[in-house]
């Protein structure tokens, strides 16, 4: 993927939450399964993958909701209380990455080498760059 | 092109299931905004929204809160979303209109989306590809 210039920072959309992310991002994907749609109210959810210790919350306070995982597991989902907005999610109990939902950051992500996943749920009308690695359900 | 726009009866809620919603009037727009306003919201690369009558539209379950914020054309926008999990659910103009915008992924029927109009396009992410077909406007319409 494009490089991004270090520190990247980023927020909610209202201003009350604000992180920075001091290292390069391990990948970035781009989810069409249904828990993205609902999460992103759109059509597809953007992951950027980064070390938990690289990552700091640099303002305000977040609210987290927990879900159960397909594989099992548990997906915790950091929000800004006070507009709502999707900021991160993490495996729970905590690994040593996080997905950090693109739309939040600050600069505008470069998708055309993302990853696309779970394609088998794509809506009508979303369109995926030619030569794009495409996975129809999780990645391996 | 103006894309299919979905009829009522129409569902949907927040990722938790916390706020449930049901719409009984026929929608009357469905278009993709690519502003940085609805990245934000999103946290993805566009917001996609549906336009509906008001007294089409009621919540059937849970709460919700809302979060306003002034728009470029000097008016104000409510935000509204769970308080469980914060998926955003609707915008509404304050003072009130005779329609809101309905959150697109909000809805359990997937959006077919081949040839909605896209707003803000001079916003559009790299990688993000518009369909041949589809009507597009570099900033609102007017």
């Amino acid at each position: 993927m494009t490089p991004l210039r270090l520190p990247l920072t980023g927020g909610c959309q209202c201003g009350a939450v604000r992180y920075e992310i001091t290292e390069a991002a391990h990948a970035l994907y781009v989810c069409h399964c249904l828990e993205c749609r609902k999460q992103s109210a759109s059509a597809f959810g953007i992951s950027l993958d980064v070390r938990r210790s690289a990552f700091r919350v640099i303002q305000g306070a977040l609210k987290s909701w927990s879900r159960p995982t397909d594989s099992g597991g548990r997906r915790k989902c950091f929000f800004c209380p006070e507009c709502g907005s999707r900021v991160w999610h993490e495996s729970e109990p905590p690994g040593e990455r996080i997905a950090l939902k693109g739309g939040s950051l600050d600069t505008p992500l470069d998708l055309s080498d993302a990853v696309h996943i779970w394609t088998v749920r794509k809506l009508l009308g979303v369109l995926i760059p030619d030569g794009a690695i495409q996975r129809p359900g999780e990645p391996d | 092109m103006a894309g299919p726009v979905p009829k009522a009866p129409l569902a949907g809620g927040c990722q938790c299931g916390a706020a449930r919603y049901e719409i009984t009037a026929d929608p009357v727009r469905l278009y993709v905004c690519h502003c940085r306003e609805c990245q934000k919201q999103s946290s993805s690369a566009f917001g996609i929204s549906l336009i509906v009558p008001r007294e089409g539209f009621r919540l059937t379950k849970g709460a919700t809160r809302s979060w306003t914020r002034p728009t470029d054309s000097g008016r104000r926008l409510r935000c509204v979303s769970c308080p469980e999990c914060g998926s955003r659910l609707w915008h509404e103009s304050e003072p009130a209109e005779a329609t809101i915008s309905v959150k697109g992924g909000s809805l359990d029927a997937p959006l077919d989306l081949s040839a909605v109009p896209h707003l803000w396009t001079i916003r559009t992410l790299a990688g993000v590809i518009i369909p041949d077909n589809a009507v597009q406007y570099a900033k609102e319409p007017t």
